[in-house]
């Protein structure tokens, strides 16, 4: 399985990050300085590396604005330091529960089977990169009042 | 096939049984059941009680408006049949196509074409989840306008939600908090609308502590279909086929699946009680559906509906009533395997549609939504045993006959009891300056601009949008028009009324909404007026939750023939309740009503911002002494008064010279006085035009008030803020008769000024700073 992250590029206005960074200021988690997002694809059926590259640039990314990175998709997490170059930060990765309709996804198959790669299977989430100084409780918090709704989300965080 | 066992069992085994399986059915109810198979000398299998369960749902059969009600000692037989559809009954009128009885009422528009229009609910998912719940519950609203054959033109979306400054520390674990609720359901009200290219145009959002649990959302779709491609009535040999999505476990049960824990292997029990809904694929099914209505001269298909709550069971159970259905639900093309038969059955997966076809038809209707890439299959046939019969695998798993299963339920009775308690309005002291309560009230919620809202809206798709939410140089519109037919002039005119605020009499609430919907809908030029009733409401078994319904409904009726406007549709909403155990707490009762309303001509339509400097100003309508639920008393934390009413006779006579003086060219800027009386609609005409008010208060027909903060600030019905070309006011008073008073004119110094009873002048401030005022809340 790969996955694939696409953010904005420095300097690039993140206007999903900025949403979420003032509205978490909001909550009253003052100590957060920054929330930056990547959109993410993980490629659940068997695909070449370049079969995900040519997808990520073809498909996913804005290549003016936006960069990617991608990784095999590890079960405990280590992609994050492969798809995320900032340090010091939480990274929150957030997914559909299973048998939650995910309508991108299925988009994205669509599209893939035009591209030439035939009943693949793909799921996409958000990740979520916090910076300031915040600690793991606080995190949990914004996790469950922000950034997760529980009727329909898994997620899990990771400290860089 | 699984069996429960019913016959032999005492009525505490069959209550029982209704709690462990989940079916919500009374004792009744059970008794009913286990008296049918007794006669059969079998026990019921699983599907078929689910079915029963399904198809006797509140949600469904609608218990509490189809039963009987005894309240102040008389007996009422069905709230909706006496004060609802009775009005639409006696007034009669040939230009109500299909009321009451399809997914969605039906008018006719012109010699060619009808308009279809209904509004649905969908407040409880919402609470859940506001982005999946606020967007399929437009994408529900639209199949039920699709699922009468029409191709929909407008989406209306009316949401309630607590105050959004809520502090946080207060929020009660389990809620989502009302910004974060509006957030949500704003994106996915306007992702599925614009995603399907359906302008959403109309709408509002209110706001009252009492939805902190219960968020509101009221989504509705117009549409508009040529007159003969409405066909009804499925027969006997017409293939079922099963068009769009795939089905899974999607909201099953979905409340009480809501509370487990999914994990990747636990597809088995897991279950989106709210689901993300799916726009394009909607989107393909509504392109598909029009090539199957249009392609020949009489559609392909015999009957077409949608798939709602309960999902196949209740829609073909509803489809097949009058013949009887054979349906093989191993031919329900799954999301993933592993799905049990009921499952299968009473699943409500989105963006699905059923069409009834005749055997000759159905290899072109399946290549028709194929060639649009989405699926079509044959799931089963209509028969002529008036009986429901469920296969799977070749075996019959669950058989019942269609007279039982829809014309048995059992009439719930139900007791009522309400007591309106008004006391005189408190006289408060008057201000001297009335600018800071005036701002005040632009800027509270209720009133405040809500472009941060319109604006994410596509209301343009389509190019059918004449008149727009936003008016002038940005004021709040009355109602939308459209114009559905390039080549021709006539138009509709879609606007929606609610008070909830004035739900401490609920008779007067109810009037005062249905008036608010219609003078919206007159500002604008629009007449031949229907209305569609939507009610959210607390627990019914509760007698005073009742007793409000009841003296709402009334109050629907009174207005109905008061005003000759038909009810065409309607749905309702019950146990909106938040909290745990005895001490629930009931949202506000909430009537939306949507009042849909015909132009002749767009080019007359009407907006509300003020044109020319040297125009006279009238008020129409008598300002009275009804301050109860009015924003001056919200904002000065006062409750007693009087809820404003209606006298029923002379609202009509307005609304009749309102639509004369439109059409003769009298009215160059009109808007009602609702929300924040008669200074709120002056100031928004002000800013909107750029221009500037002089009014003086007494001039103002007011029934001997001798205060000017009532004069400013009553929310009376009935009442319009007019601007009148210079050099045509006799015309004008001749039609109006006493109902127009002029108060003033319009200046070309921008400010509001307002003159006082005492002569002293009472308030002045420019358009500018009133903007900003009503612009700064919703600035996110």
């Amino acid at each position: 399985m790969w996955v694939v992250g696409v953010g904005y590029k420095d300097g690039q206005k993140d206007p999903l990050g900025k949403n979420v960074s003032s509205d978490i200021a909001e909550l009253g988690f003052s100590n957060v300085t920054d929330v930056k997002t990547l959109q993410t694809y993980v490629f659940e059926s068997e695909i070449s590396k370049e079969g995900v590259e040519n997808a990520a640039k073809e498909l996913f990314t804005d290549n003016v604005i936006q960069y990617f990175n991608f990784s095999k998709f590890d079960e405990n997490g280590a992609h994050v330091n492969n798809l995320v170059k900032e340090k010091n930060v939480w990274v929150v990765e957030v997914f559909f529960k299973q048998g939650v309709m995910d309508p991108a996804g299925l988009s994205v198959q669509n599209a893939l089977d035009i591209l030439g790669h035939k009943d693949m299977k793909v799921k996409t989430g958000t990740f979520y990169v916090i910076s300031g100084n915040v600690s793991e409780d606080e995190l949990k918090d914004i996790c469950s009042r922000y950034l997760t709704n529980e009727m329909i989300h898994t997620y899990r965080y990771h400290r860089l | 096939m699984n069996s429960t066992e019913l016959i032999g069992k005492s009525d505490e085994e069959l209550i029982e049984i209704s709690k462990k399986f989940l079916l919500a059915l009374n004792l009744e109810e059970m008794r009913k059941v286990q008296n049918y198979f007794d006669k059969l000398g079998r026990n019921p299998s699983d599907i078929e009680l689910e079915t029963l369960a399904q198809t006797w749902s509140e949600h469904c059969v609608h218990k509490t408006f189809k039963g009987i009600i005894e309240y102040k000692g008389e007996k009422i037989d069905g709230l909706f049949k006496t004060y609802i559809a009775r009005g639409t009954k006696e007034l009669n009128f040939p230009w109500c196509v299909s009321v009451f009885v399809d997914n969605a009422g039906i008018v006719k528009f012109n010699d060619d074409h009808n308009i279809a229009v209904k509004v649905e609910t969908h407040n409880h998912p919402t609470a859940l989840d506001p982005y999946g719940g606020a967007g399929t519950g437009s994408g529900g609203v639209f199949r039920d306008v699709m699922g009468v054959g029409a191709k929909p033109i407008l989406s209306t979306d009316i949401l309630f939600f607590a105050p959004p400054d809520y502090p946080h520390d207060k929020l009660p674990n389990g809620v989502i908090h009302p910004k974060r609720l509006m957030k949500g359901a704003v994106a996915g009200i306007r992702d599925y609308g614009n995603r399907m290219g359906i302008p959403t145009a109309n709408g509002g959002v209110g706001f009252h502590e009492g939805y902190l649990g219960n968020p509101l959302v009221y989504a509705g779709c117009l549409g508009i279909m040529p007159h003969d491609k409405y066909v009804t009535g499925a027969k006997s040999g017409d293939k079922i086929i099963l068009v769009g999505g795939r089905t899974g476990r999607d909201g099953i049960h979905g409340v009480t699946f809501a509370s487990l824990e999914l994990s990747s292997d636990s597809e088995k029990t897991s279950s989106g009680a709210v689901q993300i809904g799916n726009a394009i694929e909607e989107k393909r099914v509504l392109d598909g559906l029009l090539i199957v209505r249009d392609k020949c001269d009489k559609p392909l298909y015999s009957a077409v509906t949608d798939c709602g709550g309960g999902g196949l069971s209740s829609a073909i159970g509803e489809m097949g009533e009058e013949t009887g259905v054979k349906v093989h639900l191993d031919k329900v093309p799954l999301k993933y395997e592993g799905l049990e038969p009921w499952e299968i059955w009473i699943s409500e997966a989105q963006e699905r549609m059923l069409l009834a076809v005749p055997e000759k038809n159905v290899d072109d209707v399946i290549e028709i939504f194929k060639n649009e890439n989405t699926e079509a299959t044959v799931i089963g046939e209509f028969t002529d045993d008036k009986k429901l019969t469920l296969m799977f695998k070749g075996k019959v798993i669950g058989e019942l006959d269609m007279n039982f299963l829809h014309g048995e339920v059992p009439r719930v009775i139900r007791k009522a009891e309400f007591t309106v308690s008004e006391d005189a309005d408190p006289d408060m002291d008057d201000s001297e300056d009335f600018s800071g309560d005036l701002k005040e009230i632009l800027r509270s919620p209720n009133v405040a601009s809500k472009e941060w809202v319109i604006r994410q809206y596509d209301h343009e798709v389509q190019a059918k949008t004449v008149i727009k939410p936003i008016q002038g140089l940005g004021g709040p519109g009355n109602a939308c028009v459209l114009r559905p037919i390039y080549d021709e002039w006539n138009g509709i005119v879609v606007s929606n009324g609610y008070n909830p605020r004035f739900s401490s009499n609920p008779y007067n609430m109810a009037l005062s909404a249905i008036d608010e919907a219609i003078r919206n809908n007159v500002c604008c030029g629009g007449r031949r007026i229907s209305v569609l009733d939507n009610f959210s409401w607390g627990n019914p078994e509760k007698p005073d939750r009742l007793g409000a319904l009841v003296e709402a409904c009334k109050a629907c009726y009174d207005a109905s023939k008061g005003f000759a406007v038909p009810f065409i549709s309607g749905k309702d909403s019950l146990y909106n309740e938040y909290g745990t155990g005895e001490d629930t707490i009931s949202i506000p009762p909430t009537l939306v009503v949507t009042a849909v309303g015909l132009i002749p001509d767009i080019r007359k339509a009407q907006t509300m911002d003020l044109k020319e400097a040297g125009n006279p100003v009238y008020v129409i309508g008598v300002t009275k002494d009804e301050m109860c639920g009015s924003h001056y008393h919200m904002i000065k934390d006062e409750e007693g008064g009087k809820v404003p009413g209606v006298d029923l006779a002379n609202a009509k006579k307005i609304m009749d010279n309102m639509i004369e003086s439109i059409d003769n060219g009298l009215i160059r800027a009109c808007h009602d006085c609702s929300e924040g009386g008669l200074a709120v609609t002056a100031a928004e005409m002000c800013f909107a035009g750029n221009l500037g008010m002089s009014v003086d208060l007494k001039l103002v027909p007011a029934d001997g008030i001798k205060k000017n903060y009532k004069i400013l600030f009553s929310e009376s019905n009935s009442r319009f803020l007019v601007e009148v070309p210079k050099g045509k006011e006799s015309e004008f008073e001749k039609i109006m008769g006493d109902n127009a008073s002029k108060i003033g004119e319009v200046t070309e110094e921008p400010n509001l000024v307002v003159t006082g009873l005492d002569d002293e002048e009472i308030l002045n401030r420019s358009a500018d700073e009133l903007k900003k005022a009503w612009g700064e809340t919703f600035n996110w």
